[in-house]
């Protein structure tokens, strides 16, 4: 039987294109929409924004969405132990929804549904990938992990939802760089 | 007699400047008022968890390199929700979340896991 090649270091690869691409998108909203403010409008509201800002936004979110699937799927492909299946499923499935965010927008009903499911599978991607990264002695990735699910639960307590998704994307697309790092060095390394 | 790397060293000294540097911060820049308590408990629980990690760097210390490790991350952890929360000044948490790096660098070394593992009970 003809064995897999190991191409683990390009999907990672998306991870890295999608953050950019979604930085970018981000930057274009905010310069154009000037009456969004960091921290005090939702990321969301970019979406029904009257200006050309919504086209930045939607389509950002649908092309990262994108982008994150294909990094999900190439991390259960080449997976080492559980924790990295369980965490590429999550992270499928989360940029699923991450795309679907840009489909629905703030003003239907499927809106907070589908930007809920997007944030629950993504933070139980960061845990289960920490696990996974633990398992396979890769310690201080998986403490990157476990920072950046500690900094997103307290957010989502003790932060409203402006804050929560500024400061959360902003930690959520750290931990995406350095997991994208993680599978570039230690794929090097074997 | 065993020799103490300098990773070590240095990492126990960098918990203590983290303690400091947050107690320090938190006379700056206290303000009274009614929030004043828990802002001032933020404050002194990032700086017990960097004396905590100084301490954790010693000889026959408490803590297995992992979970010295562990506890590093958590700590930054805390200092950027403090920070991003309003409980602690920014500028205060980016020197210790500087501080945090410099010590997940330190620990990241060869010399320091070796050590680490091996002078504990």
């Amino acid at each position: 039987m003809k064995a897999l090649k190991d191409n683990s270091i390009a999907f990672s690869w998306f991870g890295i294109i999608g953050v950019a691409v979604f930085i970018i998108a981000w930057m274009c909203a905010a310069s154009i929409d000037a009456t969004w403010q960091f921290g005090v409008n939702t990321l969301s509201e970019f979406g029904i924004s009257d200006t050309d800002a919504s086209y930045y936004f939607n389509y950002g979110c649908r092309i990262t969405g994108i982008l994150i699937v294909v990094t999900g799927i190439g991390r259960v492909l080449y997976s080492k132990n559980a924790g990295y299946t369980i965490g590429g499923i999550l992270l499928a499935v989360g940029g699923f929804f991450l795309a679907l965010v840009g489909v629905y927008t703030m003003d239907t009903d499927a809106h907070s549904l589908v930007a809920v499911c997007m944030a629950v599978f993504l933070f139980a991607a960061i845990i289960a990938i920490a696990a996974g990264n633990w398992a396979a002695d890769r310690k201080v990735f998986a403490g990157v992990g476990i920072a950046s699910a500690f900094i997103l639960f307290v957010l989502a307590i003790a932060g409203d939802t402006a804050v929560l998704e500024a400061y959360g994307i902003i930690v959520a697309m750290i931990w995406f760089l350095a997991e994208s790092v993680n599978v570039i060095l230690y794929r090097r390394k074997d | 007699m065993e020799t103490v790397p300098g990773n070590v060293k240095i990492g126990s000294a960098l918990g203590f400047i983290g303690g400091v540097v947050c107690i320090i911060s938190m006379a700056l820049f206290f303000e009274a008022e009614e929030s004043a308590v828990l802002d001032m408990g933020v404050y002194m629980l990032i700086a017990v968890m960097f004396f905590a990690l100084a301490g954790g760097f010693t000889k026959n210390g408490p803590w297995s390199w992992e979970v010295l490790l562990l506890m590093t991350f958590l700590t930054i952890g805390i200092v950027v929700s403090s920070a991003v929360l309003g409980a602690v000044d920014p500028y205060a948490g980016a020197i210790l979340v500087l501080i945090g790096i410099l010590i997940v660098i330190g620990l990241s070394m060869r010399s320091s896991k070796t050590w680490a593992n091996r002078m504990r009970f």
